[in-house]
């Protein structure tokens, strides 16, 4: 709130926050990225056994297996939080909610490709749906942490 | 939807805007990696965290941590919403500020 001893700063002033401010950012973006290594394996992994999960079984095994699997990102997702001290539920920016997205419905269309492959009895192809979802997440995941080290540094 | 320049000055400390400007794209920090990031003293960000607690622009929670050997809790920091107000008017401000310069 402004009020009338305020002296409002100078440019020289704004220049040197917003300096500071993005050294910090960049800080920060770097913690976070330090964790790939470990977390887009850990999240391919997970999520290749979700796309794989029809090969136990439509409905019931499929689900248990998902589920499983569910819960391991979850876990990942915490040890992330824990290494990193950062908590955050959304993207930073419009860069990363796109390859967010881009991700998603990558892997949706893989699972999909699953189930399908295991409603017509082609189980043994589930493999290659499962291989291209590890693949997808692994790479994915990589870009999806560069896009938001970028986006946290430019964030407002 | 960018934000209308308004000057705070209970924000415009450096440490108060730099501990702002961390928080506003996340959900919350921990008070260590704080520390690290912003590269201050503990009790330096303790007392600034503490001054904007008082203003309602932060927002602190504590946790049992299993990393702890002592019975110590671990501090995660967040904006309230009022503090993201708060420092989205005050940035715009300087960075309109900034760029008046550069021109």
């Amino acid at each position: 709130m402004n009020s009338g001893h305020f002296d409002q700063p100078d440019s020289a002033f704004a220049l040197e926050a917003l300096v500071r401010i993005d050294v910090d950012r960049r800080r920060l973006a770097a913690r976070f990225t330090a964790e790939t290594w470990w977390a887009a394996p850990a999240q391919a992994l997970a999520v290749a056994a979700v796309v794989a999960s029809p090969a136990a079984g439509v409905a019931v095994p499929m689900s248990v297996v998902a589920a499983l699997a569910t819960m391991a990102l979850v876990g990942i997702d915490h040890a992330f939080r824990k290494r990193t001290g950062i908590s955050t539920n959304r993207p930073a920016g419009p860069v990363s909610l796109a390859v967010l997205i881009a991700l998603c419905a990558l892997i949706v269309a893989a699972f999909v490709t699953s189930l399908a492959l295991a409603m017509i009895g082609e189980r043994s192809w589930i493999i290659a749906s499962t291989s291209a979802g590890f693949i997808i997440m692994l790479v994915g995941v990589a870009i999806y942490d560069k896009a938001y080290a970028r986006d946290l540094r430019r964030a407002r | 939807m960018p934000a209308d320049p308004r000057f705070d000055e209970t924000i415009h400390a450096l440490t108060r805007l730099r501990l702002c400007a961390l928080l506003r794209p996340l959900d919350a920090a921990s008070f260590s990696t704080l520390v690290d990031t912003l590269d201050v003293s503990e009790a330096n960000l303790s007392k600034t965290i503490r001054n904007l607690i008082e203003l309602g622009y932060v927002h602190t929670s504590k946790q049992t941590s299993p990393e702890r050997a002592d019975s110590r809790r671990t501090t995660t920091v967040s904006l309230t919403s009022r503090g993201r107000t708060a420092f989205d008017g005050h940035i715009a401000a300087l960075r309109k500020l900034a760029s008046t310069e550069a021109l």
